[in-house]
């Protein structure tokens, strides 16, 4: 399914959750792993130094401190490296985000790995506030590719899925997010979970819908599921359909928690406004920081 | 501004008597009885489900604990849960901007853990305490200070609802390594 698997890693303990799936997905799809640490931001300019991602340092870019560098991420995913030869560590100096989609089009990467954010303490900490990481975001917003987020521990990650949840609001967006959960669940053998969730919060001049409303919201919603969705699984049978009302990302996790999902696929975003200028969406930004599975965050087919 | 009692069977009390209406005294003070845990607050969410209104997760969190043993629901991690509130204050690069959290953590002799790869039946019984006021600005160096504070009955609500909202999934998924 994936030939070439992209890990942006800061190769901090934040990354590990991601580490392990990455190289359980290279391995189940005997695909190429590039494991990718961006060094740090240029200080100015052409300057040769940089502000160390780590240690918040500032340090020289030369063949010592690469070196160095190599060697603790050598050391850092030692294990996983035993375990799996097809794999190539790469640096690169400059502001991650934009460093990590150039070296995903450069190598014309099937997928992109990450974590939502890097450290607890950090100002754009996920966990402090609600927000996934700028990196995370900017990554996300314009990867050619889908980007599978890891911000929890995942124990059975891609090798044993058996339980894949994918959400849709009908989007033309969340229609090639659908594209991507129907291969994955096909290929892995995964029970497929269509789910809507019917946004009870959004309210027209102040009129909130009325229970015939929302059973008519309710229907409608399954018609299109059976024509977008349903028609195209074909003879793929191993799928179930559920549509619940309330506030969408409440109610994607209780679903996901209920049904005990090993991954969630979502659309980037669902405004009909283009990818590059899309913000991540609100709804899929709550479910990537409360999930306790990766989330695969779609913006193109 | 008055104070409210939060005793361990999760009833509140002002100026020594119960107080029935829980939503007019959600901007008062709270002051926590000796021996109260995670779980003296579900009582008080049973008792006053008024509040559950406040967070969409904590119905959600009231059902989960309600499934969980009635007595021993510790882990040896942690000596206490404490709450405590975070104000962030970020200026260069971008707009400068400040942001308060109310947070719960996990403490021990090594510092504040995140709660969220813990379950519930671990929890519940631990010791509960409310904490300081973490000031932390942040620029070319961190700089942190540590100053005493209260907290209010909202705060202290949603700032463990918002720690429960990370609670949840499945345990397979949730095994720390």
């Amino acid at each position: 399914m994936f030939k070439k698997i992209l890990f942006a890693t800061s190769a901090s303990p934040a990354c590990d959750n991601a580490a392990k799936v990455s190289f359980d997905l290279a391995q189940k799809n005997d695909a190429k792993l590039y494991t990718l640490h961006v060094l740090g931001v240029p200080s100015r300019g052409f300057s040769t130094t940089v502000t160390d991602l780590r240690s918040g340092e500032e340090e020289t870019v030369d063949a010592d401190y690469r070196d160095w560098v190599m060697e603790e991420l050598t050391t850092t995913y030692a294990a996983q490296l035993a375990d799996y030869e097809k794999t190539a560590l790469e640096l690169a100096v400059g502001v991650p985000a934009t460093e990590i989609l150039r070296f995903a089009r450069k190598e014309g990467v099937d997928l992109i790995v990450m974590g939502a954010n890097t450290r607890d303490d950090d100002p754009e900490s996920a966990r402090s506030r609600s927000i996934v990481g700028r990196t995370m975001e900017k990554v996300a917003r314009l990867a050619k590719c889908p980007v599978l987020i890891v911000n929890r521990p995942c124990t059975t990650c891609w090798k044993l899925f058996s339980n894949i949840v994918y959400c849709t609001d009908f989007s033309p967006a969340a229609d090639n997010a659908f594209e991507f959960a129907r291969t994955t669940a096909e290929e892995i053998g995964a029970k497929l979970n269509i789910f809507h969730a019917f946004d009870m919060t959004s309210s027209k001049m102040g009129l909130f819908p009325s229970q015939s409303d929302i059973e008519r919201q309710l229907e409608s919603a399954q018609k299109k599921i059976d024509e977008r969705y349903v028609s195209k699984l074909k003879d793929y049978d191993n799928y179930d359909v559920e549509i619940w009302e309330g506030t969408p990302y409440v109610e994607i996790l209780k679903f996901a928690r209920e049904k005990q999902a090993d991954l969630i696929i979502m659309a980037h975003h669902t405004a009909e406004v283009p990818a590059e200028d899309a913000e991540l969406g609100s709804t899929i930004e709550q479910v990537v920081v409360r999930s306790a599975c990766p989330v695969a965050s779609v913006s193109r087919a | 501004m008055e104070e409210l009692t939060l005793a361990h069977d999760g009833t509140l009390r002002l100026n020594n008597a119960a107080i029935t209406d829980v939503i007019s005294c959600l901007s008062n003070k709270v002051v926590l009885e000796d021996g109260v845990t995670l779980r003296s607050f579900f009582s008080l969410f049973s008792a006053y489900p008024d509040v559950l209104r406040l967070n969409l997760f904590l119905q959600g969190a009231c059902s989960d604990a309600a499934a969980c043993k009635d007595s021993g629901c510790t882990t040896e991690e942690f000596t206490h849960l404490e709450l405590y509130r975070q104000l962030e204050m970020t200026g260069a690069p971008g707009t400068p901007e400040m942001n308060i959290h109310t947070l719960v953590r996990g403490i021990n002799n090594t510092g504040r853990h995140e709660l969220r790869f813990f379950r519930l039946e671990s929890l519940l019984d631990m010791p509960f305490s409310l904490g300081q006021m973490r000031h932390v600005l942040f620029g070319d160096r961190t700089s942190e200070l540590y100053c005493n504070t209260t907290f209010s009955l909202f705060e202290v609500i949603e700032g463990i609802a918002w720690e429960l909202s990370f609670q949840g999934g499945s345990p397979t998924c949730s095994l720390r390594r």
